[in-house]
């Protein structure tokens, strides 16, 4: 069995790798990374998954479901980290399994891949928390600089974390973007991240002070003008798991089942075959005893 | 708020070496005390009151800090709005019930709008023994004495020994007495007592009367909360009163808050007593207050901070958990009932408002 494997076999059972470790894993990652498209090309079958952040046993309930990498082709939406209690190892699962079958995993980047945002949402505490030190976090952040934009499937579905951009018209201008850096508050990489659909016409302020809403029709004249069939996104929790809007041109695919431990919510995937037929899968959290250990995690917060 | 662990010690009646383990426990001093450190907004006194604890509260998402700010401000506000509406009376009081370690009276009684007033405002706060007798032991801090009662302390001073003669000179049958501000002991859900308690410890029921339970009454049972509502509606002539509550346990948040709740040891039986709006309304309406309005906190977020104020939080903390802020906003409960005309016409124009 190869160091990689092995280290495959030890995050699936949620135990974090050594330092020296992770940094040679996001070494390797930087190698495939760096030669990814910021519009990177998808074939179907393949099966879409939209937020994780850092619930880990309920992504093992996302494989149960969904099939194992390498037999089931994932392309996964953004946002790994913040909020769960094991960002770690959620996203250093899924950094291995890249590293390990680069043509069987696809992960392009959420929001929540950036130094300003892991440091208000917990993966940065809990880097500190785990390793003592914020290494581990430097070197996962120097890899979410890496991380494609957006996919494109069988040149029909066009995968993004948060949405569109009011500066950007076509594929070719996300194509010219330079995406190593951090996530920029503004323009139009910071939208593909942060952007919301939203029943408007045209563009309107989103609420979360960063990214546009986007309207019904903004979306069909995208659509149209590059030739695609659906947006694919992630990024809003919706509590039935998936969401179609503006008749069909756009889905909202969430994947983290009871959100924050808190919201209650069924997750889903989308399934689509080599025809493109597409197939959503609802699944809910990790039943406790999935869960190892009896966790003594601290409740979630409410007002009190 | 109420039934907390740090309510329910007994241990030690030194204020400031009472909370060390209790206080990671105390979830909603804990969330306040995040919420001012990250200024969302000021408060010295709650600052001082958990100085030494400050260490161990830790940082909580943005939400949780919004929400209490919100929370804060909406009792902020009320309050407000009464005292400008009795500014014409000479005098008028504010009865809180089992608000635990709320800073209110203290920054309303210190503020310079009522040292400047004419009117001679009453601050009551009812709730069980040792929170009073904690309650006091912070007042009696020389920091919070000097400034509630300058006079007292610009005569006499103020060292330990002082201090200990002013614990003795502030104490009543019924808890302690500092003039404008008074701690009353008592359980709110022995309504016989809580009628001769009120009565006795000074309070005057012809008074213009604005009463406060923040997150209080969602520890009580419908059977316990129905005689507290009747009680004070007979007792007093004018009268508003201004609740915030849980509610909405039947949806799937609603579901997973009650049994992350349940879990966490939090009995709280008025979540599923009170389940709707319109039932938060109702029971007030059913205990005897003419008028009752009921909104949303997610509401009251909406209408009462502006957009400008909106603008600031969000420079705060990038606030990315739109739909779990809304989730979780559409959970509380802002009530207010009234009785007597100035207060009915009060509570309308504040639910106009909203």
């Amino acid at each position: 069995m190869s160091d990689l494997d092995r280290q495959i076999e030890q995050l699936k059972r949620c135990e974090p790798l050594k330092e020296s470790e992770v940094k040679a894993l996001c070494l390797k990652a930087i190698e495939i990374l760096v030669e990814e498209s910021n519009v990177q090309r998808v074939d179907a079958p393949v099966t879409l998954c939209g937020d994780i952040h850092g619930q880990f046993y309920d992504l093992k309930e996302l494989f149960r479901v969904g099939g194992d990498c390498p037999q089931t082709n994932y392309l996964f939406l953004g946002d790994f980290v913040d909020r769960g209690f094991y960002s770690v190892e959620t996203f250093l699962l899924l950094l291995a399994l890249k590293v390990r079958y680069p043509d069987r995993i696809t992960l392009i980047r959420g929001n929540h891949e950036s130094r300003q945002i892991t440091q208000v949402y917990g993966f940065y505490d809990e880097c500190l928390r785990k390793y003592g030190s914020v290494n581990v976090w430097r070197y996962c952040t120097d890899i979410f600089d890496y991380l494609s934009l957006s996919a494109l499937i069988d040149n029909r579905i066009f995968s993004v974390h948060g949405g569109l951009s009011p500066s950007i018209t076509t594929l070719d201008q996300i194509r010219t973007i330079d995406r190593k850096q951090e996530v920029p508050h503004d323009g139009a990489m910071c939208d593909l991240l942060w952007s919301d659909p939203e029943e408007i016409e045209g563009w309107g302020l989103s609420p979360r002070g960063a990214g546009y809403l986007f309207g019904g029709n903004v979306a069909t004249t995208f659509n149209h003008q590059n030739k695609i069939e659906t947006i694919c996104r992630a990024h809003q929790l919706v509590m039935e798991g998936y969401k179609w809007m503006f008749n069909n041109q756009v889905v909202t695919v969430w994947s983290a089942p009871n959100y924050c431990y808190r919201c209650g919510n069924v997750a889903a995937i989308l399934e689509l075959d080599e025809n493109l037929n597409k197939k959503f899968t609802v699944f809910e959290a990790a039943p406790q005893e999935a869960r190892g250990v009896p966790s003594k995690k601290p409740a979630p917060d409410y007002f009190l | 708020m109420r039934r907390n662990k740090i309510l329910e010690d007994d241990e030690d009646d030194e204020f400031s070496n009472s909370y060390k383990t209790e206080s990671t426990a105390n979830d909603a001093i804990g969330s306040k005390f995040s919420a001012i450190s990250l200024k969302y907004y000021e408060d010295s006194f709650l600052k001082l009151m958990f100085e030494a604890q400050a260490r161990s509260f830790v940082r909580k998402p943005p939400i949780i800090n919004r929400g209490y700010y919100v929370r804060v401000k909406a009792f902020e506000h009320i309050v407000n709005r009464f005292l400008e509406a009795t500014s014409s009376c000479s005098r008028s009081q504010v009865i809180s019930l089992g608000g635990g370690f709320d800073t209110l009276p203290y920054k309303l009684l210190t503020s310079d709008a009522i040292k400047s007033s004419g009117s001679r405002l009453k601050y009551f706060e009812v709730d069980f023994p040792n929170v009073v007798r904690k309650k006091a032991a912070f007042t009696l801090k020389k920091q919070v004495l000097s400034q509630l009662l300058p006079d007292l302390l610009s005569e006499t001073g103020c060292d330990s020994d002082q201090a200990k003669q002013h614990n003795l000179r502030f104490q009543t049958a019924y808890g302690y007495d500092f003039g404008s501000y008074a701690l009353l002991s008592g359980d709110l859900q022995d309504t016989g007592a809580l009628s001769s308690l009120l009565r006795e410890g000074g309070v005057d029921p012809s008074l213009p009367t604005l009463l406060l339970t923040e997150c209080v009454l969602v520890y009580m049972s419908r059977e316990s909360t129905q005689p507290l509502l009747a009680l004070l509606a007979d007792l007093f002539t004018e009268a508003l009163w201004l609740s915030y509550d849980m509610m909405n346990p039947s949806d799937k948040f609603g579901s997973m808050m009650l049994s992350n709740l349940s879990r966490a040891g939090h009995k709280i039986p008025g979540f599923t007593d009170y389940p709707t709006l319109q039932s938060h309304r109702q029971r007030f309406l059913e205990a005897g207050w003419p008028v009752s309005r009921a909104c949303s906190m997610l509401r009251a977020y909406d209408d009462l901070v502006s957009e400008q104020e909106k603008q600031r939080l969000n420079s705060l903390e990038i606030l990315d958990e739109v739909e779990e802020w809304q989730l979780i906003m559409q959970h509380y409960a802002l009530t207010l009932a009234a009785k007597g005309s100035s207060m009915l016409s009060l509570a309308e124009e504040i639910s106009d408002e909203l």
